[in-house]
């Protein structure tokens, strides 16, 4: 197995979070979610058999089950292959590679055996024989979860394996492309999509929605959400409604100290920072993420001094120093941050690259 | 709430932060100048770097543009006085260090839009307007004059042994001649990861491998002249050589190419300063074709 290759090595020390459960908020109003009723009665972890793979995509269209990775796409729409098309291995990326997020590791250390299920549910629907859980080697608790869930619950028809592989943490290892790259050895062409090499890629949190929905009729309503960082009094991972006020998740957690200067829904890297508290959780909101005053200083922006920092760092080759002007490779960014985070001039790579994206959907239109 | 775009956390080393190590890195060969040329050594350094810094805040003024404070003019005014003769008139280095700044940097655009390597050009500028005086070598200590081992190596005089070269004590430019002194300020860059391996690695190795094949001495033809302080310090600076690592390594190749054709084969006895000067100008061409493969495409 080869890795991607350049990427970053953050450090993941932040991640005061880690070692806390997730925490369920009681509401007093809502005794239980409204079910949805299942074509499939009586069911359990071992029931994989009882669903046909038409059956599994109603399921998660009726329970709204979208990417929650941060992707958002429709789950129900990601399952349903395309007849042209063969899809062998299904990928369950459990890379979670931005800093300060633990809502995924804490999910497969505590439902590992509802993440395998809802995977081997999504590798029915596509059509996969193969499961295949990616995880960074900085979550061992993880990792021994995961296989024990697959020890207790093997591969059964029509499914072959279920394995495991562990990765060096680097960042963007969490990011599909790369992650299908270190899997399989082989690239997603450039304007198609993974199942054009044959895989799909799942998030664990994606998985986990599709066991609740096929076992409990649980549609998609509540999600875990990080809550940390340095502006955090109580940080901890909670299970929150959709629809929760960010407010409202940050005062769940003992509020904001005093010295907060920066909110961001997401991680460090690919986070967005909002001013407005009353926007609230959705279904592909991983993190609150509350940076101090003196973490969250503005940069000043200088000229490129051409030391080549960011193409060294950028994991999908491109050369941000020059994209900055020229915008022709611009679509191939995936806008993970590494060339930003090492410009020695502090130059804000991504926005550029945002917002020249925008221009040329313009152009095309 | 402060509401900029992400990444929100940087690495820490900033281009300033940069500019300081390559100053501390400087330290060295400085202290070897101090030790064998006295106190020449130490007017040409503060009158180079001083008139640099001056020059560009006046420019900056006058041109009304933001004053910078990265501290590249003060890497630019020691690295030129790295490479003038230590007993140089210091009106004349002041000249050179106001041609770097002014003419070859600030001019084209300030740090980060000039083609050609300030401190180099500034010398190739100085020995085009007094040869004599940049021409003029002194022995250590005693400021004797004296010839490079360069000049001696090329009218078959006898030459300095391996470890006066190594530790300096030998006629030359104020900051080349001292090896050990170079190698410690480059060892911090390394390990700074400021500056990386293809360029000097490339530069130096084709420089021993092709004065090798034409039968002469390699480990001489390393130690002495602008060789190390040039692999290390000028085709490793970012501005003015490609961006990547396979550009950077081509750079290289170039420049010892370059240097033992002039070395060997021109008019001079050194060429270290000429090649690299000629590399800067393919430094555009080798970006366009040093373009790494994106993903997902052939």
């Amino acid at each position: 197995m080869k890795n991607f290759p350049q990427g970053l090595h953050l450090n993941d020390s932040k991640s005061a979070t880690k070692d806390k459960p997730i925490r369920e908020i009681a509401d007093p109003l809502l005794l239980s979610f409204p079910r949805l009723s299942l074509p499939v009665a009586t069911v359990n972890l071992d029931s994989l058999s009882l669903f046909s793979p038409e059956s599994i995509r109603q399921i998660i269209h009726a329970a709204g089950i979208v990417g929650m990775g941060g992707a958002g796409f429709p789950t129900h729409v990601k399952v349903a292959i395309p007849k042209e098309k063969k899809v062998a291995k299904l990928i369950i990326n459990g890379c979670e590679c931005e800093p300060y997020i633990t809502a995924d590791y804490r999910l497969m250390v505590e439902r590992p055996d509802k993440i395998v299920f809802g995977a081997k549910l999504l590798a029915k629907a596509a059509g996969a024989t193969e499961i295949i859980f990616g995880i960074e080697d900085n979550k061992r608790e993880a990792i021994k979860a995961i296989k024990a869930a697959i020890r207790e619950h093997p591969a059964e028809s029509p499914l072959d394996i279920i394995d495991v592989i562990i990765f060096p943490t680097k960042y963007p290892q969490g990011s599909e492309k790369q992650l299908i790259q270190s899997i399989i050895g082989k690239e997603v062409p450039a304007g198609g999509l993974p199942c054009d090499v044959g895989v799909i890629v799942f998030n664990v949190a994606t998985a986990n929605a599709v066991a609740d929905a096929a076992l409990e009729g649980l549609s998609l309503v509540k999600r875990v959400v990080t809550v940390t960082g340095s502006g955090i009094k109580e940080p901890q991972n909670l299970m929150l409604k959709i629809g929760t006020k960010i407010s409202d998740a940050i005062n769940l957690c003992g509020g904001m100290t005093a010295d907060a200067g920066k909110v961001i829904i997401g991680g460090p890297m690919m986070g967005v920072a909002i001013d407005d508290l009353s926007q609230t959780v959705e279904k592909t909101t991983t993190c609150i993420l509350v940076l101090n005053k003196k973490e969250a200083k503005e940069y000043v922006e200088i000229a490129c001094i051409r030391c080549g920092r960011c193409i060294k760092a950028c994991p999908t080759g491109l050369m941000p120093n020059f994209m900055k002007d020229d915008a022709i490779d611009v679509i191939d960014c995936i806008e993970c941050g590494c060339c930003a985070y090492v410009c020695p001039s502090r130059i804000s790579l991504v926005q550029y690259f945002k917002k020249a994206k925008k221009r040329l959907k313009n152009v095309k239109r | 709430m402060l509401k900029d775009s992400a990444p929100y956390i940087h690495d820490r080393l900033d281009a300033r932060g940069m500019m300081r190590w390559v100053l501390v890195a400087l330290i060295f060969p400085t202290l070897a100048a101090l030790y064998y040329f006295g106190l020449s050594a130490l007017f040409l350094i503060l009158v180079t770097t001083l008139v640099a810094i001056i020059s560009e805040v006046v420019f900056n003024w006058l041109a009304k543009k933001a004053q910078t404070h990265d501290g590249s003019a003060a890497v630019t005014g020691v690295l030129l006085a790295f490479i003038l003769p230590p007993a140089l008139p210091l009106w004349m280095a002041a000249i050179g260090a106001i041609f770097a700044v002014v003419i070859v940097k600030c001019l084209f655009g300030g740090l980060g839009y000039n083609i050609f390597n300030p401190a180099l050009a500034a010398r190739a500028a100085l020995l085009a307007s007094f040869p004599v005086a940049m021409t003029l070598w002194v022995r250590p200590f005693d400021a004797i004059s004296s010839a490079t081992p360069l000049y001696l190596a090329k009218y078959g005089m006898a030459l300095p042994s391996y470890l006066d070269l190594f530790l300096g004590n030998r006629a030359g430019s104020l900051g080349e001649t001292s090896a050990l002194a170079i190698l410690i300020g480059a060892a911090i860059l390394f390990w700074k990861k400021i500056i990386d391996w293809p360029a000097p690695t490339a530069f130096i190795g084709s420089v021993a491998l092709l004065t090798l094949l034409l039968g002469k001495d390699p480990l001489f033809f390393t130690l002495s002249g602008g060789l190390l302080l040039g692999a290390f310090f000028m085709a490793t600076d970012y501005v003015t050589a490609p961006v990547t690592t396979k550009g950077r390594f081509i750079f290289g190749l170039g420049c010892g190419v370059f240097t033992v054709l002039i070395r060997f084969f021109g008019g001079f006895p050194e060429g270290v300063n000429y090649a690299i000067l000629i590399m800067n100008m393919l430094t555009p061409i080798i970006d366009k074709y040093g373009r790494p493969r994106v993903y997902g495409h052939k």
